[in-house]
């Protein structure tokens, strides 16, 4: 399947895209499928991955979940532990092929400035994860109306 | 003394700046219709953003049971006379196929009023019920239609193809099934010729699609495809696809999952964001980025 993504042929290719649901949901498949689509990237532009993230995926980092947290600390743990697993890929991804990373997500106007926060806190924890092969280029932070 | 009603500043505001003032609001219904009653200028720069999108669905959840609303917001939004504004139009029905039935006359004279379409989205368009007289219902939207968004469309390869030719100015095409079984595949039609070669140079979104005849006609037809963009999940004939717009393809939206996974329909796309609200540039250590 990972043959019919070759993407040796696409000259101009500079963003490559996934959800952020999809790499947890493929498990440890995700990392090799990934990299091996990287890997055929002969493009010299420099590349973009934008991951995608729903609001319910980050919504245990927003800051109104702050009071709550004491009465869902196995929520932040676990989501805590799914969002290392994924910095863990992107690392394993930057060695393949460098790429600047997007966080990216689809909000309604109230919740615009919380899921930034929210992003912002994953990336911050990440960087301070002694274990996790965090990346030499600082991701960058988006969202858009929807 | 009578007291006299001074005129609002507001009234005085070029127009120009009151359409700065509402373009910020784009996509907060609320404050849009709240701008809208304010005077007449404000109206008029509000409205258009208010009618921007006309859908109709059943679901679930309809008052009457899940039967179509159809052709109800269509007449309402034309006996108002806001069918101009409108820019998107989508049809997405359950289990309610979009057939010549759903277009008698006076409908068709109301679908007919949506003269700056850009963007027609239809479930379970039977486009063999339409031939050979397709170009009747849909060939007005030719001059302002740039993306078509079709669900579950039902015809042979050639029938689609030629439906997706009557738009010359078409640029994005999204063709989403629900199972990638099933998509039968006739050969109804197979001599027609598409009318026309748009540009098709946006983006393609195919989901669980398996109609590689279809792909191939595009090319043959199309003279090449030339996306720039593409979101492809559960897709048979995804090298052919890469391979043809090799030279265009400037991104490309792809599942871990796919194409035994877990379905992940995911709404909208990075790639789709026309509005954009913020992007923040942390400082880079790789040059080039």
């Amino acid at each position: 399947m990972c043959r019919d993504f070759d993407l040796s042929r696409n000259s101009s290719l500079r963003t490559l895209e996934t959800t952020a649901a999809s790499i947890t949901a493929a498990g440890d498949a995700a990392s090799g499928f990934l990299k091996t689509v990287l890997s055929t990237i002969t493009s010299p532009l420099p590349l973009e991955l934008v991951i995608n993230y729903e609001m319910f995926e980050v919504r245990s980092y927003s800051r109104w979940y702050i009071p709550l947290q004491k009465f869902y600390s196995n929520e932040r743990a676990a989501d805590t532990l799914i969002h290392q697993e994924r910095f863990k890929v992107f690392g394993e991804m930057y060695a393949v092929r460098p790429f600047r990373l997007v966080l990216c997500a689809g909000v309604s106007g109230r919740f615009s400035q919380d899921i930034v926060w929210a992003l912002e806190c994953i990336v911050e924890e990440a960087r301070k994860d002694e274990n996790s092969n965090y990346l030499p280029c600082e991701p960058v932070i988006q969202y858009f109306a929807c | 003394m009578t007291p006299t009603l001074r005129p609002s500043p507001i009234a005085r505001l070029p127009q120009e700046l009151i359409e700065l003032i509402i373009s910020d609001l784009i996509g907060y219904t609320s404050a849009l219709l709240a701008c809208s009653m304010t005077c007449y200028s404000w109206y008029i720069a509000a409205v258009p953003h208010l009618h921007h999108t006309l859908t109709t669905r059943n679901s679930l959840t309809c008052s009457d049971g899940g039967k179509s609303n159809w052709p109800r917001p269509l007449r309402n939004s034309y006996n108002l006379g806001l069918l101009p504004f409108v820019k998107q139009f989508h049809f997405h029905t359950f289990c309610d196929p979009f057939t010549p039935e759903k277009l008698d006359r006076s409908t068709l004279h109301h679908f007919s009023a949506l003269t700056n379409l850009q963007e027609l989205g239809i479930g379970e368009l039977r486009v063999p019920n339409f031939m050979p007289n397709i170009q009747q219902y849909f060939g007005h939207f030719t001059p302002t239609l740039r993306s078509l968004v079709l669900w579950e469309p039902v015809g042979s390869s050639r029938q689609i193809l030629y439906f997706i030719g009557l738009f010359s100015k078409l640029q994005d095409l999204r063709i989403s099934y629900v199972s990638s079984v099933d998509q039968r595949e006739g050969m109804a039609g197979a001599k027609l010729v598409p009318l026309s070669v748009p540009p098709l140079c946006g983006r393609l979104t195919l989901k669980c699609f398996t109609k590689e005849k279809l792909v191939k006609d595009m090319i043959t037809f199309f003279g090449g495809l030339r996306f720039r963009y593409m979101d492809l999940f559960k897709v048979k004939c995804v090298r052919l696809l890469l391979g043809a717009c090799a030279d265009t393809l400037e991104g490309l939206r792809l599942y871990p999952t796919d194409p035994y996974g877990e379905e992940l329909l995911s709404r909208g796309g990075s790639s789709e964001r026309t509005q954009a609200i913020i992007r923040r540039k942390p400082r880079s250590r790789v040059p080039g980025f």
